[in-house]
C-alpha cells in the first residue's frame, strides 16, 4: 500500500465528486461531534482530565520500557504467554504459528487496529486460516473488500443498500435494506454460530496494565466479549505504546475514550483479561496470548515524534479534520487515517511509499485543539515535510520550488523585488481580479488564484491604514 | 538477539525519565448514587429500578420474565441470587444454575431466554456494573441470552469508575467486565440497533436491603 500525490490526488477527485459519499461522510462526522462535545460539557471533569492524561502518556512513553517489563512479569504470573513482535509479520507469523499449534482454522476476529497495521487477515488467508471479523462494521466491509473508512465507525462510506447486497449475496436471500434491525439480526445469526464453533479468538486491546498484566477491550456490540470468552484460545495483539502503569491511569484512559469517540460516559462493554479461565472456572480460554507489536515504535522514543504515541485512538482527530471530511478514510490507503494515520503511518511504514500524507492538512489546528491527549499534529505535519525535502523524498522539482519559496519568503528585498514585478506582468492575465491562465501551468489546478493587489500588504501596514487589534 | 531484547534494549537507551503525575483525584460526587446510575443507564439505552426490597426486586424481576414471554433461565450461582431457591421457587421456568445444574452450559446459555446475575460494584456516574467471572459466575449467563435481568444492592453503587480501582485490592480474575447497557451498534449508517451479539434488552433492580 501506498500514498503516493498522484494517487493521493486521483482517489481523492473520485470521492470528493460523489455526493453520496460526501453527505455519509459529513454526516457520520457531524454526528461524531456533536455527540463528542454534548459529552464533554455533561461531564464537568473533561478538560482537567486532558491535561493528566497529555503528562501520564507523556511519561509513559518516557520509560516504556521499563512498564514493559513491568506488563510481561504480571501478564506472566496470571498465566498468559507474552510474545514480542518486532515488525508486522513477526506478529502475523506468532499469531499464524499458534493457530497451527492448535490445528485451527476456525478464527473469530475482534476490531482490532493493529492486526489491519500488520494485514493479519490477508496472512493468515495465505496460511489457509480464514479469520471472521465478528464487528459488524468490520465483518460489512470484509464481505466488500474494503478497508475500513473510519478506526471507530469502518463501514461509514456505504449504504444501506449497497450493505443489504452484500447481506443478500452472503445468505442468498432477499434483503430489505428499510430494515436495518433485521439486518443486524441476520448478521448476529450468521456470527453468532462462528463464535460457537471458534477455535482461536483474536483481539486488539485499547489499554495494558502493567500492574495487574490485563489487557482492556472497549466495545458496544459485545463481540469481544465473545471473542474473548468462547474459543479455548485467545490471542491478544497490542501496541507497546498502549501500556499504562497502574488502574488509576488506565481509568483516566477509559474516562475520556468513549467519551472522545462516540459521546458515551463508557462503552456499552468493557472487557478486561487477565490471562486464562482460572482452574476452579468452568469455561472461559484456556490459553491466552498477549502479543505485544513494535513495528517501528520503540524508534521514535526519544524522537521530536514521540507523542504520536501517546494516541488512545479515539478518532477525534478524523472527526474534526477538514480533509478528513472531504476525503473520508479510503484515500490515505492506510487502516489509521485522518491527522494520526497522516503521522503515524508515514513513520513506522515509510515516509517515501506514503510521501502524500504529510500533506493531507491544511494546519487549521483542530486535530490539536481537540485530541484528548493534545497531540501536536501540526508541528509534525511541518516536521515531516521538512524531513521529506532533507530526505529527498519529494521530487527534484518540488525540492527546487520548495527552497526557492523559502528563500523568497526569508529574504526581504527579494520578496518584494518579485512581487512588484508580478504585480505589472500580471496585467494580461487578470480578469475579474482573478488569474487566468492555462491549466497546465495553474498552480491551483481548476481553481482561479485572485489577483495581486494594487498594493503589498508591506506597503498599507506601513501607512497605518490598517489598524492592529492584538489586546 | 530477540525481538523482546531488540525492543527493550531501543527503549532503555533512549528514555529519557519524566516524573509520572500524582494519581487523579476524581472530583465528581453526586447527592443521589442511586438517581444518578438511573439516569446514566437510561442515557445509554439500559433500564433501571429502584425498589426497597429484596422481595420487591425478585417481584419486579419476574414481572420482566413473564413480559418476556420468558422460559428458560441461566442464572448464576452468587449473591444475592444463590440465596432464594429459584429453581424451587418458580418452577413454572426451565432453570440452569451456573455450576450446579448437571449438562453444558454453552448449550443451555446459547438457547436461554433471560439470564440473570448479581454484580460487584456500580459506577454511578456511568450507570455501569462490574461483574467477574469465578465459581458459579460464567462469563455466559450476562452475554448470550437475548434478556440480562441484574439484582444489585444500592450499597454497591459507588461514584465512579476512579472510586472502584481505589476500593479494588483483590487479586484481578480471569475476566472482569463493566457493563454499561445492552449490547449496541451504528454500524449501519449510524442507526442505532440493540442486540446485535449480547443482549437486546438489559434491566438493571435496585434494592435497599
Amino acid at each position: 500500500m501506498t500514498a503516493t500525490f498522484e494517487k493521493f490526488h486521483a482517489d481523492a477527485r473520485k470521492v470528493i465528486a460523489d455526493p453520496r459519499y460526501q453527505f455519509a461522510i459529513e454526516d457520520a462526522t457531524h454526528t461524531k461531534n456533536v455527540k463528542r462535545t454534548a459529552a464533554a460539557a455533561a461531564y464537568p471533569p473533561y478538560e482537567p482530565l486532558r491535561d493528566h492524561l497529555k503528562a501520564v502518556r507523556s511519561s509513559i512513553l518516557s520509560q516504556l520500557g521499563v512498564h514493559l517489563e513491568t506488563f510481561e512479569k504480571n501478564a506472566q504470573n496470571a498465566g498468559a504467554t507474552v510474545h514480542w513482535a518486532e515488525n508486522g509479520e513477526a506478529a502475523c507469523q506468532i499469531i499464524a504459528d499458534i493457530c497451527e499449534r492448535h490445528g485451527a482454522t476456525r478464527v473469530v476476529k475482534g476490531k482490532s487496529m493493529a492486526s489491519e497495521e500488520v494485514h493479519l487477515n490477508h496472512y493468515l488467508e495465505k496460511e489457509g486460516i480464514s479469520p471472521v471479523e465478528t464487528d459488524l462494521g468490520e465483518w460489512i466491509i470484509q464481505q466488500a473488500g474494503d478497508p475500513p473508512a473510519h478506526i471507530i465507525a469502518p463501514a461509514i462510506h456505504l449504504t444501506r443498500y449497497e450493505i443489504a447486497k452484500i447481506f443478500e449475496r452472503v445468505t442468498g436471500e432477499d434483503v430489505d435494506p428499510e430494515n436495518v434491525e433485521g439486518m443486524t439480526a441476520m448478521a448476529r445469526g450468521i456470527l453468532r454460530d462462528k463464535f460457537l464453533s471458534a477455535e482461536v479468538g483474536i483481539t486488539g486491546g485499547n489499554v495494558a496494565i502493567a500492574e495487574s498484566g490485563s489487557i482492556v477491550l472497549v466495545m458496544n456490540e459485545g463481540n469481544g466479549r465473545m471473542t474473548t470468552s468462547l474459543p479455548p484460545v485467545l490471542i491478544m495483539l497490542i501496541g507497546i505504546e498502549k501500556v499504562v502503569p497502574n488502574w488509576n491511569d488506565a481509568s483516566a484512559v477509559l474516562s475520556l475514550l468513549a467519551r472522545a469517540a462516540t459521546g458515551q460516559a463508557l462503552s456499552q462493554y468493557t472487557t478486561i483479561v487477565t490471562g486464562p479461565a482460572r482452574e476452579d472456572e468452568s469455561e472461559g480460554p484456556k490459553e491466552v496470548h498477549y502479543v505485544l507489536l513494535d513495528n517501528g515504535r520503540s524508534k521514535l522514543i526519544g524522537t521530536k515524534y514521540e507523542e504520536i504515541l501517546r494516541c488512545i485512538r479515539c478518532g477525534t482527530c478524523l472527526n474534526v479534520c477538514p480533509v478528513y471530511r472531504k476525503i473520508g478514510g479510503s484515500v490515505y490507503n492506510t487502516p489509521v487515517s485522518g491527522p494520526i494515520g497522516s503521522v503515524f503511518t508515514p513513520l513506522i511504514a515509510g515516509l517515501n511509499e506514503y510521501v502524500a500524507l504529510p500533506h493531507a492538512s491544511t494546519l487549521c489546528g483542530e486535530c490539536l485543539k481537540y485530541c484528548p491527549v493534545r497531540i501536536d499534529f501540526p508541528r509534525m505535519f511541518l516536521d515531516l515535510r521538512s524531513d521529506e525535502v532533507e530526505q529527498k523524498v519529494l521530487p527534484w522539482r518540488d525540492r527546487v520550488i520548495e527552497r526557492f519559496a523559502a528563500r523568497v519568503m526569508s529574504t526581504g528585498w527579494l520578496y518584494h523585488l518579485l512581487f512588484g514585478i508580478g504585480r505589472i506582468f500580471q496585467v494580461p492575465f487578470i480578469k475579474d481580479r482573478q488569474f487566468h491562465l492555462p491549466k497546465w501551468i495553474n498552480p491551483a489546478k481548476e481553481r482561479r488564484l485572485p489577483a495581486f493587489g494594487k498594493r503589498s500588504f508591506h506597503q498599507v501596514w506601513a501607512k497605518g491604514e490598517i489598524k492592529d487589534d492584538r489586546s | 538477539m530477540t525481538a523482546r531484547d531488540d525492543t527493550l534494549q531501543r527503549l532503555h537507551k533512549s528514555q529519557h525519565p519524566e516524573p509520572h503525575p500524582e494519581p487523579w483525584e476524581s472530583p465528581q460526587s453526586f447527592p443521589d448514587l442511586t438517581a444518578q446510575f438511573i439516569k446514566a443507564l437510561q442515557t445509554a439505552s439500559g433500564k433501571a429500578f429502584h425498589v426497597e426490597s429484596l422481595d420487591k426486586a425478585l417481584e419486579k424481576a419476574f414481572e420482566f420474565m413473564e413480559e418476556f414471554k420468558v422460559k428458560r433461565i441461566i442464572a448464576n450461582d452468587e449473591p444475592p441470587l444463590n440465596q432464594l431457591d429459584l429453581p424451587e421457587r418458580y418452577t413454572q421456568y426451565e432453570w440452569y444454575i451456573v455450576d450446579k445444574t448437571e449438562g453444558n452450559l454453552q448449550e443451555f446459555c446459547a438457547h436461554a431466554d433471560a439470564g440473570l446475575t448479581g454484580a460487584e460494584a456500580g459506577f454511578a456516574e456511568t450507570g455501569s456494573l462490574v461483574l467477574v467471572s469465578g465459581p458459579g459466575k460464567s462469563r455466559f449467563t450476562s452475554l448470550l441470552p437475548p434478556l440480562h435481568i441484574v439484582l444489585v444492592q444500592t450499597s454497591k453503587l459507588m461514584v465512579d469508575i476512579f472510586a472502584w480501582q481505589k476500593s479494588y485490592h483483590k487479586q484481578f480474575p480471569g475476566w472482569v467486565g463493566f457493563i454499561s447497557g445492552p449490547s449496541k451498534t451504528g454500524d449501519i449508517e449510524g442507526k442505532q440497533v440493540l442486540g446485535v451479539h449480547g443482549p437486546r434488552d438489559y434491566i438493571v433492580i435496585l434494592y435497599d436491603k
